[in-house]
């Protein structure tokens, strides 16, 4: 069995891809966690490329975060990608969201945002690493926002493929 | 595992959001284009640094073996 190479992955020590084609994938971060005992200190978490955050500091559920005055508030991920010159009839983007949950009694929680909505209130199952966007439409650049609201998680990396 | 789909519809009206904000929201149309113009900064090293390397390539070639 063959296993289809990913077009990019975005993690926190690599959070840029480009190509020959004029394509690219960014990934901004705006506000992280860092404790000061292993495995959430920040000398941990470069070694195993990851970014950590804490329940505590989670951002407000309830709040409309297509509202850039409450998105300057919140603690997220932001996906950009211009992707034009892979766009055709058929293409498009399955993006994995990679993570791992620190403990068992307290699951984590993503808000997926576009600029228009809110697309999913992700749970983040301890035991689970990973959950699958599928993205019809390479036409245009597009941001995806990924809002921390709940629970301690780490963050591993984005990995896109062109389809 | 989870899937979220996102259909073409959702993003055309996200752009449509985006552009009503950038209108609409001065505080978000800086921040839009500082994050351009960073971006536009790393896509002219990218294309610099895909320059070099076909320059690269082409002397490798050029050159006996």
């Amino acid at each position: 069995m063959s296993c289809l190479e990913a077009t990019f992955t975005l993690t926190p020590q690599s959070p840029t891809y480009s190509d020959a084609l004029n394509n690219y994938a960014f990934l901004y971060t705006f506000g992280v966690d860092f404790f000061p005992f292993s495995p959430e200190d920040f000398s941990s978490l470069y070694a195993s490329n990851r970014f950590f955050f804490d329940a505590n500091f989670a951002s407000d559920p309830t709040l409309d975060y297509t509202q850039w005055a409450n998105l300057t508030k919140a603690r997220y991920l932001q996906f950009y990608y211009d992707l034009v010159g892979y766009a055709g009839a058929q293409t498009q983007l399955a993006l994995i969201f990679g993570f791992d949950v620190l403990s068992s009694s307290t699951p984590g929680r993503v808000l997926v945002y576009s600029n228009a909505a809110l697309l999913k209130d992700q749970q983040l199952v301890y035991g689970d690493n990973q959950f699958l966007l599928e993205i019809e439409s390479l036409d245009s650049s597009f941001s995806l926002y990924f809002i921390h609201a709940g629970g301690f998680w780490f963050f591993r990396g984005l990995s896109g493929y062109v389809v | 595992m989870a899937i979220i789909r996102v259909t073409k519809k959702q993003i055309e009206a996200a752009n449509k959001a985006r552009e009503a904000a950038l209108k609409k929201d001065p505080d978000f149309r800086l921040h839009e284009e500082q994050r351009q113009r960073f971006e536009e900064a790393a896509r002219a090293r990218e294309a610099t640094l895909q320059k070099e390397l076909k320059t690269a390539a082409a002397r490798k070639e050029e050159q006996p073996s």
